[in-house]
């Protein structure tokens, strides 16, 4: 597989010494992976995310994505590589109000055609379940749709990668549920994904590999087997010598 | 104890000889708890003793004799399972022990040994999903509902790693 992204000895400082800094982090991802960043709030995975998204920049380091430096790109071509690259998600959708769900989902496409664009966001939104609420608003939606409305605005450019900050962070139990099955189902279509999230059930349920962040530093980058274990190596009630 | 309860619950369905409460017990617990042959029917004679079962009828196919509760038995029952779970929070102690001689002995460096128990704990999180998973598609929602403790309890554990992680971080940082 090939290598995706690359983070070298990234550093970002905030001014006033915010919390959610990186210090020295070296990790990289390959296609087609799913990656979970886990870590307590403040410990810098959505500031790591926002390196890799071309959001930010770092103070020191670099952060390579699909062969380009992002450091070394201007404020235009950054924007460029944002558009084409990278498609994000939000704990709170970031939908615009004003716009139906179809009209959010066309705002980054940059397709050949108006035409082209507004079939692959139908096509979008019916892969998501939500085809029949591409004309409403998002106030009109439960979260779980506005989620998925907000996906299928990530992937309208076919992203390279995926990125999802907290997505399930603002939804009930089953339309997380929901969301992350969804984000497993692209995975195993082929889509790279980078998920942050502090929910270590839902990131061990759906991904096979954890970076643990604390304090800016990776604590832990671990690869989960899945195997199929006989339950009596995973539970044991009581063991049989204590049994009386 | 909650074998002897258990085989007793299991009795008070319908009289069952040695084997069947043995094989029935383990499927209820789907495969969690493995009990030996000679435990049950060691808590078969010890029920009888006390008569909180008896036998059903006479000695079957090669000698096998079926057991099944007595109105003394429906009553324990009964009784045991009003009571709620008391006693001692249950630790795995290993864990407790290694971190207390660890602090003495790499002299407050815990950061080697917290990594590595918490990714062991990532993975027990990462079997335990599959687990419920698998036992939800077979439609044991009963046996999910026990692997879903044993998940909520995984993810307690996680959590008090990543707590000692964190303190033992920010020590570390004030300490340069």
């Amino acid at each position: 597989m090939n290598e995706l992204v690359r983070l070298t000895e990234v550093t970002k400082v905030y001014q006033e010494g915010v919390t959610g800094a990186l210090n020295g982090v070296t990790v990289s991802m390959e296609e087609g992976e799913f990656t979970a960043v886990m870590g307590p709030s403040g410990s810098g995975k959505s500031t790591l995310l926002n390196l890799v998204a071309g959001l930010d920049r770092p103070t020191a380091g670099s952060v390579v994505v699909a062969d380009t430096d992002l450091g070394r790109l201007g404020e235009s071509r950054l924007a460029r590589f944002r558009r084409d690259r990278v498609g994000v998600i939000f704990q709170f959708f970031h939908l615009l109000p004003n716009l139906t769900v179809l009209e959010n989902v066309l705002i980054p496409a940059q397709l050949a055609s108006r035409a082209h664009a507004r079939s692959r966001a139908r096509e979008l939104l019916a892969r998501l379940g939500i085809a029949e609420v591409a004309d409403r608003y998002p106030a009109r939606l439960s979260g779980g749709q506005q989620q998925r409305a907000a996906i299928a605005r990530a992937l309208i450019n076919r992203p390279t990668l995926l990125l999802a900050d907290e997505p399930t962070g603002a939804l009930d139990t089953r339309s997380g549920e929901q969301v992350m099955e969804l984000l497993e189902e692209l995975h195993g279509d082929g889509q790279t994904i980078l998920l942050v999230t502090h929910d270590a059930k839902l990131a061990t349920r759906h991904t096979a590999r954890v970076i643990s962040l604390i304090d800016g530093r990776v604590a832990d980058d671990a690869r989960l087997e899945t195997g199929d274990r006989r339950p009596a190596e995973m539970i044991r009630i009581r063991s049989e010598a204590r049994t009386k | 104890m909650s074998l002897k309860y258990g085989v007793l619950g299991l009795l008070s369905e319908e009289p069952m000889h040695g084997y069947e409460v043995k094989s029935r017990f383990e499927a209820m617990l789907g495969g969690s708890w493995e009990v030996n042959i000679g435990q049950v029917y060691a808590t078969l004679q010890r029920l009888e003793r006390d008569g909180l079962v008896r036998a059903a009828g006479e000695r079957g196919d090669r000698g096998k004799l079926a057991y099944e509760v007595s109105e003394q038995g429906r009553a324990a029952l009964e009784t045991w399972l009003a009571q709620p779970d008391s006693g001692p929070q249950q630790l795995h102690e290993e864990i407790y022990v290694k971190l207390l001689l660890a602090t003495r002995l790499a002299n407050g460096d815990l950061g080697p040994l917290l990594a590595r128990q918490k990714r062991s704990y990532l993975q027990r999180l990462r079997d335990l999903n599959r687990l419920e998973e698998r036992a939800r598609g077979e439609g044991r929602r009963d046996l999910a509902r026990l692997v879903r403790g044993a998940l909520l309890h995984a993810e307690a554990d996680l959590k008090w790693i990543d707590e000692l992680s964190e303190e033992t971080t920010t020590e570390e940082i004030k300490r340069r």
